[in-house]
């Protein structure tokens, strides 16, 4: 024991002064605006490491599997994409990991419904409006079902919304336990480096984290989230409500007016669409704080889910576990994009304009634009969008 | 962490599954991460209300009958993934050269007629037919118009005239459709 605190007491006494130095020196070349490239190296290496991770899994897993006979030929994969979820590929990340193409996709009301055409024939419908004189000749043929049966099945297996509450999943590795889906133990030489890794999170990266969190906020209370929130609060002035209380929106929608209405008060940060979201899609857009009138300014920001991701999954852990795990990812790396004003047009609707918002957003982050809202999260489906459906499909019995 | 599902797949049951199934491993394995997603709960089996969280499931207007058909052979009202991955099986492609075992024509046909035979009795009866259409068309064509369907419908495949449908004439029905079409998913590798 005596030993282990005489070491640590060395080994701090040693690196106190360079690591003071060099703090200083990074202190000193951002303030003059330049850097010393450590961020940049610090990166390049991780990428290196994990690409080398990654092909050393494709590898080991081969070995492994040994058996290349069952390798189904599937046709060609076409290039059309479904038009109202456009799936970017990140061009750096690539994370769209799809199991099955989409013939048919139902959305929150028919016109967002997506179905490939072509190959698929529409419903027959034998006698079209030529008939007008007396009822209207339905005809339903037993195979009628099989296109909803067959979009049913699809959504099992893939959808556009429950992936989107779940961390996105990486392509390769990143080393960090908690990414790690698929991987058991595959060899040694990939556990040593994930052994390392974790060292250097725990033990260097974390306390460092730490330490500045400490000195940035002060001191400790009780209430951890509510500490932030103080001390955000303090920071600077936010607009509570209840999401909830429908009262509550018109008082907030209020207080958004006034505020807007004095040219000199700073601008209002909007998170619109009212939940968190793993950041490869953007969700439906709460229309109230479009409807107040002002400029909106839209902001795209996209995280490189490769070094730490910054999704919080409140279902699934509480705001400390989510904390712990940004404090010992590798970094986290944001891009922001500040993006042209956007005025709504004289006869547009809230929603129209945020929607239209959305779209530019969805476009510059490279995110999929959806149209789902994003309260999805907690809540189950309208009861309107299934009778949505079913009035479509009546529709296409009655051949309109 | 405890996250994720801390059950992984085993070599032995990823075997077992491709050799029921026809799955590729690959495919087994994604499909095994949409399944231990599903699971909320983490307890390794589905509920019926796993199922209907899946948004695009729920407004489906046949969502009822599709959930039901993953709980055909359950007896403790929850689905295993061998069980999920049974009932996905019937919708892979049917390839030329290969042995097909739950994705033949007649396997698919058979499921679309599960899909129509509620009481699970090997016949689609008026009322049967009746239940659907309402499923499908909700309160938007009037009774009257629902049952000369229904019953047009029978009237049409019943070729033995018992006023019910039995698989035979269900197939036959449906002998000029593309069921391979119909009823298959593109899986990519």
């Amino acid at each position: 024991m005596a030993l282990i605190m005489s070491v640590v007491s060395l080994s701090i006494s040693i690196l106190y002064t360079p690591f003071l130095l060099l703090v200083l020196c990074v202190i000193f070349l951002a303030s003059i605006g330049k850097s010393l490239g450590v961020r940049r190296l610090y990166v390049n290496i991780l990428l290196k490491l994990f690409e080398y991770g990654r092909q050393h899994i494709e590898v080991a897993k081969k070995v492994q599997r040994n058996d290349s006979s069952d390798e189904e030929e599937e046709p060609p994969i076409p290039d059309d994409k479904p038009p109202s979820a456009i799936i970017k590929e990140n061009g750096i990340n690539g994370t769209k990991m799809s199991v099955i193409e989409r013939q048919e996709i139902l959305g929150p009301s028919p016109e967002l419904n997506y179905k490939r055409s072509s190959s698929q024939e529409r419903i027959q419908n034998g006698h079209r409006t030529d008939q007008e004189k007396n009822e209207v000749n339905l005809e339903f043929h037993l195979s009628h079902c099989l296109d909803l049966v067959k979009a049913g099945v699809e959504s099992i297996i893939e959808d556009q919304v429950t992936s989107v509450f779940e961390a996105e999943e990486l392509r390769s590795w990143n080393l960090l336990t908690r990414t790690n889906k698929q991987y058991e133990f595959l060899t040694w030489r990939l556990t040593i480096i994930w052994a390392m890794g974790f060292l250097v999170r725990y033990m260097f990266l974390l306390p460092l984290r730490v330490l500045i969190f400490v000195i940035g906020i002060g001191q400790r209370h009780g209430g951890f989230l509510g500490l932030l929130q103080r001390a955000l609060a303090r920071a600077s002035p936010h607009i509570w409500f209840e999401r909830s209380e429908v009262k509550d929106r018109h008082a907030v929608a209020k207080r958004l007016k006034e505020h807007i209405s004095v040219p000199d008060n700073p601008p209002i940060l909007i998170f619109p669409e009212g939940t968190c979201i793993n950041n490869t899609s953007v969700m439906q857009f709460k229309k109230g704080s479009f409807e107040v009138g002002g400029i909106i300014y839209p902001v795209a920001i996209k995280y490189d889910p490769r070094f730490g991701d910054a999704f919080w999954n409140s279902s699934r852990y509480g705001m400390l576990h989510y904390l712990l795990n940004m404090m010992t990812s590798w970094a986290i790396v944001c891009d922001i994009w500040y993006l042209p004003p956007m005025y709504r047009e004289p006869h547009e609707s809230a929603v129209d304009f945020a929607n239209r918002v959305k779209s530019v957003i969805a476009r510059r982050g490279g995110l999929v634009d959806l149209m789902w809202d994003g309260q999805l999260k907690r809540m189950k489906p309208k009861k309107e969008w299934r009778e949505l459906q079913q009035e479509e499909f009546s529709k296409r019995l009655k051949g309109e | 962490m405890g996250n994720k599902s801390s059950l992984l797949l085993r070599e032995e049951e990823i075997a077992q599954i491709q050799e029921e199934t026809g799955f590729t491993p690959n495919q087994i394995e994604r499909l095994y991460s949409r399944f231990t997603s599903l699971d909320k709960n983490d307890c390794g089996t589905l509920s019926r209300d796993d199922f209907l969280r899946i948004p695009e499931l729920a407004i489906n207007p046949l969502s009822e009958r599709i959930v039901h058909s993953f709980f055909a052979d359950s007896h403790d009202d929850r689905v295993n993934f061998l069980q999920f991955m049974r009932v996905l099986s019937h919708f892979r492609p049917i390839r030329k050269n290969r042995e097909n075992k739950l994705n033949s024509r007649e396997e698919k046909l058979r499921f679309a007629f599960s899909m129509y035979d509620l009481d699970n009795d090997g016949k689609i009866s008026r009322d049967e037919l009746l239940a659907i259409l309402h499923m499908m068309v909700g309160a938007n064509i009037s009774e009257e118009q629902l049952t000369s369907i229904a019953e047009r419908t029978i009237l049409e495949a019943d070729t033995n005239n018992d006023q019910m449908i039995c698989f035979e004439e269900f197939c036959h029905a449906l002998e000029r459709t593309d069921v391979e079409q119909k009823m298959s998913i593109r899986f990519l590798n």
